[in-house]
Parts: C-alpha cells; structure tokens; sequence
C-alpha cells in the first residue's frame, strides 16, 4: 500500500466535495478519525489524508449515498457495529462468503455455532480470505485462528494489523496494533500483512 | 426500563447505580457506580463515579460525572464536569459544562459556557455564550453571536459558519465578544471580531473587527471595512 499524502485541498479538487460533506462525513464516522494527519507547512497548518485510502472511501460514499441514508452508511462502514448479528451457515455457503473448507477447518479449531456470530463470521472471513489466496498454508490458518481467538474480544476495536512472518519454513503469526514500520531480519519474510478494518469493511460489503 | 423504580435522595446520601425510571437528588448525592435512568434531576449537588446513561438529565446544581454521559436531552443550569465524553443529542446550557473528553451531539444551544478539551461535534451549534474547544468544532451549521469575553477554538469546520458580534445587554456599557481560532474552513463562512491563522472556503466574507493571516477562497471574498485580510488567494 502506497503511503503517499494527499492534502485537503487537492482532495477537495478532486472529488468535487464541500467543507460541509467532509465535515458532515468526519462526523458520522465515515471517514475515520486518523487519516486526518495534521502537518505544518509554510502557508501554516494544513490537513492530509493517506491518498489511496481515502479517494476509494469516497468513491464508495458517493456511489452508495443515492441508496442509503449518512447513518446507513456509517453502520456500513464502521469496524465496531455489526456486532450482534449473526449469521446462518447455510446462508454463508449460499451466498460464497466464505467457503466450506473454511468454515470446517473454523469448527475443527475453534469450535462452530450455527448461527454465527459476527466476530467469529470475521475471523472465518479472515482464514477464508488468505487461504483462498493461497498466502497460507492449512497449517498456519490454525495458528491465525489461535490468535484470531485470543485476541477476539479487541479485535477490530483499533488499527489492528495482522502479520505472518516466515523464515526458514516456520511461520509466526502475530496481531499488532498501530505499527508502522516492521522491520525484520533478512533471513525472515514477511507474508501476510492485512488490516483487520479493511476486511471487516469489505465483508460487511458482502454482507 | 418500565418497572424500575425511582431514587429520590434529600438531604445528603449516596446510593449505588443502577437502573432506573428517575432520580431526583435535593441536597447533596453520590452514585457510586454506573447508573442508567429515563431522568435525572440534581437540585443540590452530586457525584457519580460511573457512567450516566439516560433520556433526561436536568442539572440546576451541580454534578459531577467522573466517566461518560449519554442521554437524549441535557439542560444545564448550574454546572456540569464530565471525566470523559459526553454524546447527548439535546443540549441546552445555561450554565456552565465542563468536558474533559470529546463532546458529541446533535443540537447544541448554548448560552452560558462549555470547555470541551477533545472535539465538539454536532449538526448544529448555536451559541451567544462563550466556548473553549480545544480540539475540533465540527458542525454542519455553526451560528455564534460574540456577547461577552473571548471564545477559543483550535479548528473550526463545517457547511454555514456564522460568527457575528453582539453587544451587551446593558447600554452605555462597551463589552464586545471576540473568537480566537487557528483554521476555520466552511463553505459559506462570514466572521466578525474574529482573529484566525487561516480561513478557507468556498464563499469568505469577512467583516469588522476581524483579524485574519491568510484566506483561501473558491468562489467570492469580501472584506469588509474594518477588517484585516493579510493575505487572500483564489483557489480551484
């Protein structure tokens, strides 16, 4: 993912959009509360946004704003508030959210409820996801279901990153919060590097 | 919430949290932990340790809430300190509020004062008291009448701002409000006695008593007499 910076006033160029949406939004949530990067410059304070990110979330917005309400929307897009629904296993299947091979290898580890609740659907999500890419191996889907499990309860809460980090055939798998930098050594490789948010953004998508 | 049964304390007392139809304090109260109710009056003075959650709360004392307030409607006549955040959706102060946190709302009228140390966010915010946000006011319309003394705000943002001066209630007594801000930016802003780093947006009048470093503007700026603009530049 690209770091680059796009201040407000580019971004409003661009997009097309007023103070008051920018505004309205950042209250609602929509766009969330550390992209807003406040930097001194010579013509005195000015705020950037991370340009990728942003210019997609509004795309997104402004595509799903004929349909739904701001509150909708938010509800949409917040990490913390699908919790308490839940989900059929059948529904799930039907519909492609996730896979069988996912789901049993979930019930094996975890354990399964049928229905599913939503933070355990996001952890299935999550195993779903990386094992379809082939970035994992069956093996190490149970090591990130371990510490999908331990860290459950916080998981999504903040800026959660999850990493797996391979050297010499063994992986680890580990859950950081707001890193920005991972260095690690030459021999090791880092595999996997997934913001919890944005999966729980784009399977609320799917939802 | 039907069946819960009321709390009424006079004199001086303190009673757990909990849920709640209405409490009612006369005197002087602690609550020793969260407590929830559909409302709450304090008349004398009271503390709660916990969180308060509920659908009315009236201060004419004054209260002390050491955690979060949540509630559909708050008035405040006396005085209010709140030790973390505050999300209301009806605010009218007459007194005073005092909130470490950040302040969320919808409706904010406001004519005594309020100190918000994190970010006061609102739909609307509609003042001719006095306010310090350390943080962001962030509200789609933002209407201020300046009577007395001099509100501060760090960044000031949303669609309709609106800062106008007022005089005093007494004549013959001249005591003008003044706005300090670092960077206000709205799309249609119009500012008096006001002395900002930065304004920018789409439609930029500035009026009198104003002192302003920099204005970036999209559409249509006015100065108007008496006001300082250092610098105006069209952007877009």
């Amino acid at each position: 993912m690209s770091n680059e910076l796009i201040s407000k006033k580019d971004l409003l160029d661009l997009t097309g959009i007023s103070y008051g949406q920018l505004y309205r939004w950042k209250r609602k949530n929509l766009i969330p509360e550390e992209w807003f990067i406040r930097k001194s410059t010579f013509t005195g304070q000015e705020t950037f946004f991370p340009k990728e990110k942003v210019l997609e979330r509004i795309d997104k917005i402004q595509s799903m704003k004929e349909t739904l309400s701001l509150d909708e929307l938010a509800e949409r897009l917040s990490p913390s508030s699908a919790a308490g629904m839940e989900f059929s296993k059948n529904e799930l299947l039907k519909r492609n959210i996730v896979t069988n091979t996912s789901l049993e290898l979930y019930g094996n580890e975890s354990g399964i409820s049928d229905p599913l609740p939503f933070d355990q659907l996001l952890e299935v999500f999550i195993l779903d996801k990386l094992l379809s890419s082939g970035d994992i191996s069956l093996d190490e889907g149970r090591m990130l279901l371990q510490v999908l499990k331990e860290a459950r309860s916080i998981l999504g809460k903040s800026k959660h990153e999850l990493l797996l980090i391979r050297k010499l055939g063994v992986t680890s798998c580990l859950l950081v919060n707001g890193a920005e930098n991972i260095i690690v050594d030459q021999g090791s490789k880092v595999t996997v590097r997934l913001s919890v948010r944005s999966c729980i953004e784009e399977l609320k998508t799917n939802l | 919430m039907t069946k819960a049964s009321n709390l009424m304390m006079n004199g001086s007392g303190s009673a757990a949290g909990g849920l709640y139809n209405k409490v009612r304090i006369m005197g002087e109260g602690i609550i020793t932990d969260d407590i929830e109710c559909n409302f709450f009056k304090t008349y004398g003075s009271s503390e709660a340790s916990g969180n308060v959650k509920g659908g009315n709360l009236e201060i004419f004392g004054e209260t002390e809430v050491k955690r979060n307030v949540q509630a559909s409607n708050l008035k405040v006549y006396g005085t209010l300190s709140i030790g973390e955040s505050a999300m209301v959706e009806n605010t009218k102060i007459r007194g005073s509020v005092d909130v470490a946190g950040k302040f969320t709302g919808d409706k904010v009228d406001l004519k005594g004062s309020i100190a918000v140390k994190g970010d006061l966010e609102a739909e609307e915010f509609i003042s001719s008291g006095l306010f310090e946000v350390s943080g962001l006011l962030n509200a789609d319309v933002i209407d201020v009448k300046l009577r007395y003394s001099t509100s501060q705000v760090q960044e000031m943002g949303g669609q309709t701002i609106r800062v106008q001066k007022k005089g005093a209630f007494l004549p013959f007594v001249k005591n003008e409000g003044f706005l300090e801000a670092t960077v206000i930016e709205g799309d249609d802003v119009f500012l008096e006695n006001t002395t900002a780093d930065i304004v920018r947006g789409k439609i930029v009048r500035i009026g009198a008593g104003c002192e302003i470093q920099l204005v970036e503007y999209y559409d249509e700026f006015k100065a108007l007499s008496g006001s300082s603009v250092k610098e105006h530049r069209k952007i877009g």
